[in-house]
């Protein structure tokens, strides 16, 4: 694992300095955010940025996909915040032999009325944990396509809605292990956040192990966040000011990867929209109504590393999915691309 | 002066101060109106000035929790100006209507020094260049209503010293920029604060080059309130025939100017048409009485007992209809009544005084008139020759007169060889030393307004430049008399028709030439511009012209002086000020390396920059502020402040408008920038990490 791609990404000394200038109380967005850190860390460790990310993610109404090696606590993250948002949680754990039917339901003869009637599958969730997502075939997964882009599902030409909030937090395995398919970049591209964790230093891994003797797991976790609040604060997500200098600051950044030598495909304009929304997010858990440089800075390489496609020999023989070759690119467009103080 | 004793100078006080200041020098330029009449205006001005000052530079303090309202500050700005235009506009048609030149140029006045105070107490570059700029429609009311040069002197002195203040920020400005601050920062001081000034100067002068200055032709005696007035109409019923209506021309008193029409006649007309004949002066006021053998003319133009011998010159029949409600008790006419036919009797006498014996003609009905006028050349007026008038009445000079003014008519007549040269004389020297001015000063009952009028207040209205004359002529020997009546009239609204309105009263001199008879002058200053008005004028003349009267309206003696002290305090009060808020504020005043629209903070932040380039230390292109604020800081200021200044510098750059830094935040962290700026020039470290390494 490269140690580059240890995601310290929120350094919170800056936003959290009392700085006697910001008057305002804790807004109730940050209050929210807060809420869910702190139930999510009950159970999660030394994970703190990558938790924020998730929920950064999750307030931006984006699909989160965690990467890591197994055993890591990428699905105890997952579930962790699956589980701190009310509602109804499903998981999906994939295989080879899953088919697109196990996910989305399918018509069953039903012999009383004499009618096939639609079972919903698992996918009719308010949050679903989708794990080990690159164990199940290209044609399982592209059940989870439609659902993510549109937030509906379609089966034997009837279009089904799914629940509104609708949140997809995956798992995958780094794909050189055994039994696994890449995803393709059209499944990627839907995800709004990639993350990878990194391994625990020791003394995290310590108290994690102490207290996972002793303390409550998981399944004790208590949802901290109802429907109707998540759908409210992704709207505050989406009113969220956004200046002229910063939304040029994306847009340079997403095309300086296009440009970048090691990338045979830059990120998409989807990619640009979705790392601005995400870049909202963020700054309202800061407690701030508006997006500054260091919003996209911070949420670049989790919101473009996966996306964009590498030159051939860049990262190994895959070229795709590879987080961690892709956020190193993404670091160096960074620090390529000027930060404009106005527009 | 220590930094915060200057800043604990900039309070509301101060600024109403400032204003209060400035409405003390305005009144102390205008020492010789009535207080009186000064007293309502200045409690108007107060109270303007005082809500201008209050509302606008209250500096908005948000409650905590709240985003501030710093964004409608502009606005707040627009508002005030426009109430306190509001405001001159209701007080100009409140106050005296029918006199609308003197309180339009007082309130333009006011409103001026209000926007110089504005101008002077703002906080930033950008309100000072708007009340700059606002002053620019000041002087555009100033012109249409003032209509005056009256205005000249007190706008150039006020503008002269904002201009100079501002000359002297520019250098000091220059004089910056040899250590760090480059010329951008002064040129964009230059603009915000000289170009409005310019552009002020240049649509100021132009406009009161522009402009016509006909206001200036408006006259009124007291005759113009015979013709509205229900006391003269009084008088007639108790003092019989003679002594009808308007006899006395007081000139320590002023009539009023009513706008009302009196009468319309043909539109070819002579422009002077004469009412009554004053002879007797009294060292105050003029007498007009009937002497001689009276004649009386029927309603139907028949002479019912002639008596009077027919005065010489060329005749002429002209029909005039009378406008006014009440009945004109005097018969007007463009020269020496000789007949009349129209309703009442008309009685009239040997000097021409004509008039009617009991109620004059009713409104909306005519009469026709006979008169003659001489109509001879200005050469035949110098050999005219003959038997001169005997009368003594005509020449007559009461003892009160003072021996400076005998002596002034005297040294003026010396040089003439004839009666006309001596006339000419006497016109010239009043037209080009004293000012005409419809609201001049009167003088103190007791006073001898020929006097105070020659040699004191310099200004004066058609009476004074009349009686003057008439006093001057008849003390070196020339017969003359003072004639009222109307002239000029307006013949542009209503087609072939000349109006005179109360406002054309006016009152001239009559001068006796042997051979000739009873022939007009009219002294008043600029009034010989009458018909063919200034135009003949060139530019240059004008301009003198109007310097010329500027500077004589300085007040002479010891008013003067303390006119002049006043306005030098003032100005020195505001120039020190203004100078010592500069020290306190160049640095975020001038902004370096910064566009128009950088904010304060960022303009602040971009000279700490600047300095750390110098030392190499300056930011990275892709570093944010917050990445840059953990670097920053070391020793030189508490890492908090840091925090805090760069907070605010992210807000100003990318915060929508409501969540836009106050002022007292502004103020902080422009303080903690220029405090890291100074450090840096003392070569503090104030950067205490290394930058990220350069890429590629």
């Amino acid at each position: 694992m490269d140690p580059q791609t240890q995601l310290a990404l929120v350094d919170d000394t800056f936003d959290s300095v009392p700085d006697g200038y910001a008057t305002e109380s804790r807004s109730l967005a940050e209050d929210a955010a807060m809420r869910l850190i702190s139930n999510v860390e009950q159970v999660v460790h030394g994970r703190r940025s990558a938790v924020e990310l998730v929920i950064a993610g999750l307030l931006a109404g984006g699909h989160v996909l965690v990467q890591d090696v197994p055993g890591s606590g990428k699905t105890t993250l997952a579930h962790a915040v699956a589980r701190s948002v009310g509602g109804d949680f499903r998981r999906i754990q994939c295989t080879a032999d899953l088919l697109p039917g196990d996910i989305t339901g399918s018509a069953m003869w039903n012999p009383s009325n004499h009618e096939f009637a639609f079972v919903p599958g698992p996918i009719f969730a308010n949050v679903l944990l989708v794990d080990e997502l690159n164990r199940a075939t290209p044609r399982a997964q592209s059940a989870l396509l439609e659902a993510m882009d549109e937030a509906t599902v379609t089966v034997d030409g009837v279009r089904h809605d799914l629940p509104n909030p609708f949140f997809v937090v995956a798992t995958q395995n780094p794909t050189d292990q055994y039994g696994t398919y890449p995803l393709p970049e059209g499944q990627l591209d839907r995800f709004a956040l990639g993350l990878s964790l990194g391994p625990n230093d020791r003394a995290t891994e310590r108290r994690v192990m102490r207290e996972q003797l002793i303390r409550a797991t998981v399944g004790d976790l208590q949802p901290v966040l109802a429907p109707e609040e998540l759908r409210w604060l992704q709207l505050e997500v989406r009113r969220t000011y956004v200046a002229d200098a910063v939304l040029d600051f994306c847009l340079s950044v997403v095309s300086a990867t296009r440009e970048h030598p090691d990338v045979r495909v830059g990120a998409s304009s989807r990619a640009a929209l979705s790392l601005l929304r995400c870049a909202q997010a963020r700054a309202l858990v800061a407690g701030r109504n508006y997006v500054v440089p260091d919003d996209i800075k911070l949420l670049a390489p989790t919101a473009l590393g996966h996306r964009v496609v590498l030159a051939p020999g860049v990262a190994g023989p895959v070229s795709t999915g590879s987080t961690s070759a892709g956020v190193a690119v993404i670091r160096e467009v960074l620090a390529s691309v000027p930060v404009p103080l106005r527009s | 002066m220590t930094r915060e004793a200057l800043l604990a100078q900039n309070t509301r006080a101060t600024r109403i101060a400032f204003v209060v200041a400035g409405g003390c020098a305005e009144f102390a330029l205008q020492p010789l109106l009535p207080f009186v009449e000064w007293l309502p205006l200045l409690a108007l001005f107060l109270v303007v000035a005082v809500a201008a000052v209050g509302q606008p530079f209250a500096p908005p303090k948000p409650p905590p929790g709240t985003a501030g309202g710093s964004a409608s500050w502009p606005l707040r700005q627009i508002v005030a100006v426009v109430v306190i235009g509001l405001a001159g506009a209701v007080a100009l048609t409140r106050l005296r209507p029918g006199d609308v030149a003197a309180e339009g140029r007082t309130l333009a006045l006011l409103m001026l020094f209000v926007q110089f105070a504005h101008a002077l107490a703002s906080r930033t570059r950008r309100e000072m260049a708007l009340g700059c700029g606002v002053v620019v429609p000041t002087l555009a009311i100033a012109a249409v209503f003032g209509g005056d040069v009256t205005l000249v002197l007190p706008v150039t002195m006020s503008l002269a010293g904002v201009a100079v203040t501002a000359a002297l920020l520019h250098r000091d400005v220059l004089l910056e920029s040899t250590t760090a601050v480059s010329a951008g920062g002064a040129s964009s001081t230059v603009r915000a604060c000289v170009a409005p000034l310019a552009v002020a100067l240049a649509v100021g002068a132009l406009l009161f080059l522009v402009l016509p200055d006909t206001p200036r032709l408006r006259t009124h005696t007291a005759f113009g309130g015979s013709a509205g007035s229900a006391t003269s109409a009084g008088d007639r019923a108790t003092s019989g025939v003679g002594a009808v209506g308007a006899n006395t021309l007081d000139l320590n008193a002023r009539g009023t100017l009513p706008t009302a029409p009196v009468l319309a006649v043909d539109a070819s007309a002579p422009q002077y048409w004469q009412g009554a004949v004053f002879a007797d002066f009294d060292g105050r006021a003029w007498h007009s009485s009937v002497q001689g053998g009276l004649q009386l003319w029927a309603p139907d133009g028949g002479m019912l007992r002639p008596g009077v011998a027919q005065p010489q010159g060329q005749g002429r029949t002209d029909t005039a209809t009378v406008l006014s409600p009440d009945a004109v008790d005097v018969l007007l006419a463009p020269g020496t009544a000789t007949g009349y036919a129209g309703a009442g009797a008309v009685i009239s006498d040997a000097d021409g005084n004509a008039r009617f014996a009991s109620r004059g003609p009713a409104q909306n009905t005519t009469y026709t008139v006979s008169s003659v006028a001489p109509d001879v050349s200005d050469d035949a007026l110098r050999a005219a020759t003959g038997t001169d008038v005997s009368d003594p009445r005509w020449t007559f000079v009461p003892s009160t007169v003072a021996p400076r003014v005998r002596a002034l008519a005297a040294q003026l007549a010396g040089s003439t060889s004839n009666r006309f040269d001596t006339v000419a004389a006497i016109e010239d020297y009043l037209k080009t030393h004293e000012t005409y001015d419809i609201n001049s000063p009167l003088p103190q009952k007791g006073d001898d307004p020929v006097d105070d009028f020659l040699f004191v207040s310099h200004r004066g209205f058609c009476e004074q430049f009349a009686t003057a004359a008439v006093v001057m002529l008849r003390s070196v020997g020339v017969p003359a008399r003072l004639v009222t009546g109307f002239a000029f009239g307006d013949t542009s609204s209503q087609p072939g028709k000349r109006i005179f309105r109360g406002s054309d009263a006016h009152a001239w001199v009559q001068v006796y030439y042997p051979g000739v008879g009873w022939v007009a002058s009219d002294a008043t200053a600029s009034s010989a511009a009458s018909g063919a008005s200034s135009g003949g004028l060139s530019l240059r003349a004008r301009i003198a012209n109007a310097l010329k009267s500027g500077w004589k309206q300085m007040p002479h003696g010891r008013v003067g002086a303390f006119v002049v002290v006043c306005v030098a305090l003032a100005l020195g009060f505001a120039g020190t000020l203004l100078v010592g808020r500069w020290l306190v504020r160049r640095r975020r005043v001038a902004s370096v390396g910064a566009t128009a629209g950088d904010g304060p903070v960022l303009a602040a932040y971009l000279r700490l920059e600047r300095a750390l380039a110098a030392q190499a230390r300056a930011r990275a292109p892709g570093e944010t502020f917050g990445e840059f604020a953990r670097r920053l800081g070391g020793l030189a200021i508490p890492a908090g402040d840091v925090h805090g200044a760069m907070r605010c510098l992210e807000r100003e750059c990318y915060a929508t408008g409501r969540r836009a830094p106050s002022a007292a935040e502004v103020d902080a962290a422009v303080a903690v920038f220029d405090r890291l700026c100074a450090a840096v020039r003392d070569d503090v470290p104030v950067v205490v990490a290394a930058g990220p390494p350069a890429r590629r």
